[in-house]
């Protein structure tokens, strides 16, 4: 269920119009679309050695370790936090994996729409992270989990909650709807178990 | 009768008048405004994470429903947190969906989305037993100790408030719905006035509504012009999109608060005052998005702030 706003009659922000236009312009999804690719090739080609060079500090070869692991980012919109039956395949989802994946691959992606004003430009990611934390204590839930600010990942998200598994061994991103359809969950559990 | 006779009289029976006629002080109503007096929960706390609903007893404790927590707990009028029951699960006062609380003089009444029934607790948030219930349960109202009120979904017979006992031995049946209205259609908050009288907002349809207990509708009103909700198609049925209005309160004096949906020109701000008699006579604005309107036995109305980390308090002030 929507939780409303009140807008108060101003007219939208110009936040709210890039979202919009980032929602409804084929040109700018596919901008976006261009932009998260760069992010995952950042990720799995940019951030690994940096990664590896920390749990090294430096001294040990990278090969020395065990390899790279698949891992996966988990968009979950604020609204969907307003629609317990809506979280339901996120639970279902976490559960079937284990501390450890969860602690080290995974990562969640807190998205909400654009702010209608000052205020809550400034209040609503903080609010959204104790709503987070508050869920994540009652549901044992392990990995942690950042804020979109830029309201990016909203305008690309059909569903309330998206799971974007990086395949480590295929160089390949992959990405799935919440809930997960027949035979995705032993899919995304072989990748991150690898 | 001698001067100083007459002029008391003349004096003296405006008021005898207005006091014996509530509909007199009501259409003088001009204006309702808010002071807070208290505010539970924010950001710098792990008080509430989303609260859903709140119930009061007449020695001032709060009780909060939270369900991003899955907990029910209990404050002091200070606002202090004194206790905390119910985790997530499905065991005896355990929640998987908390969604509704209501407050009788002895016990808490609680409605998990997932429960055909009404989880019932004593005031120290032991669980004692459940009620159960036929149907979905989409709104409630305590009634008194063992009597509660609720309206059900219906898919064959919508539009239903049962008042149920103890046991869920069905007390009462009022049917407010000539015909079937399409999916969730029917959805109302209500409250009774513990006269025999129910008031009735709609969630999906212009219509707030007065009830007798025995079936009869005494009033009925549109605040938004008969304007129809927005319908959305979701997995083949053909549901509404957005609200009318979302709940619906009695203050202390007999008016009835109805907070308005995404129709009003503040959506989930506006509050409708309207007399007893289904007369509009004031709007006023909340200074947060609620999902509820709650009035205490000492008038004082509660509403959310923050998208549910907080809780205000507010003194009802009457112009």
């Amino acid at each position: 269920m929507t939780e409303m706003r009140a807008d108060g009659g101003k007219p939208p922000s110009f936040e709210a119009e890039k979202y919009k236009s980032c929602r409804t312009s084929g040109t700018t999804r596919l901008s976006c679309l261009t932009l998260l690719a760069g992010l995952a090739a950042t990720l799995l080609t940019g951030l690994y050695p940096a990664y590896l060079q920390n749990r090294t500090n430096g001294n040990a070869p990278a090969a020395a370790l065990s390899s790279p692991k698949s891992s996966c980012w988990i968009f979950m919109d604020i609204d969907s936090f307003f629609c317990p039956p809506c979280l339901q395949p996120l639970l279902d989802f976490c559960r079937a994996l284990p501390a450890r994946v969860q602690e080290e691959q995974v990562k969640g992606i807190l998205v909400y729409g654009p702010p209608d004003d000052k205020r809550q430009a400034e209040q609503r990611p903080l609010i959204l992270r104790k709503k987070w934390q508050g869920f994540r204590k009652a549901n044992d839930i392990r990995f942690p989990a950042v804020v979109d600010g830029s309201h990016f990942f909203q305008g690309l998200l059909k569903a309330g909650l998206g799971i974007l598994l990086f395949e480590e061994e295929k160089q390949m991103l992959r990405y799935y709807s919440l809930p997960l359809k027949a035979g995705q969950l032993d899919e995304i559990l072989g990748f991150l178990l690898k | 009768m001698n001067i100083r006779t007459a002029w008391a009289w003349v004096v003296l029976m405006p008021i005898l008048v207005g006091l014996a006629s509530p509909g007199c002080s009501e259409t003088a109503l001009q204006k309702v405004s808010l002071e807070e007096v208290m505010s539970i929960g924010g950001l710098d706390d792990e008080t509430l994470f989303q609260w859903i609903g709140v119930a009061s007893d007449a020695e001032g404790f709060l009780y909060v429903l939270d369900a991003l927590d899955y907990s029910l707990k209990k404050f002091d009028a200070r606002g202090t947190l004194l206790k905390k029951a119910g985790r997530k699960g499905q065991g005896p006062g355990e929640f998987m969906a908390p969604r509704l609380l209501a407050s009788s003089p002895s016990f808490l009444y609680a409605v998990d989305q997932n429960v055909l029934g009404i989880f019932v607790f004593d005031r120290e948030l032991n669980y004692k037993k459940l009620i159960p219930c036929p149907s979905p349960i989409m709104h409630l109202k305590a009634m008194a100790d063992d009597k509660v009120a609720v309206s059900v979904m219906g898919f064959q017979n919508p539009g239903k408030i049962l008042v149920l006992g103890g046991d869920g031995t069905i007390l009462l049946e009022l049917a407010y719905m000539d015909k079937n209205p399409g999916l969730l259609m029917d959805t109302i908050s209500f409250v009774p006035d513990g006269q025999g009288h129910f008031y009735l907002a709609f969630l999906f349809q212009d219509r707030i509504e007065k009830w007798t207990a025995d079936g009869r509708r005494l009033w009925s009103k549109k605040l938004f012009g008969g304007k129809k909700v927005e319908m959305k198609s979701i997995s083949s049925f053909n549901l509404p999109g957005e609200t009318c209005f979302k709940d619906i309160a009695l203050d202390g004096r007999g008016h009835v608060f109805v907070l308005g949906g995404k129709l009003s020109k503040n959506p989930s701000r506006d509050v409708f005052v309207l007399s007893q008699d289904g007369e509009p006579l004031t709007v006023f604005t909340l200074p947060d998005a609620s999902h509820c309107l709650y009035v205490d036995s000492n008038n004082f109305l509660y509403t959310r702030a923050d998208d549910g980390i907080s809780l205000k308090k507010y003194r009802i002030v009457y112009d």
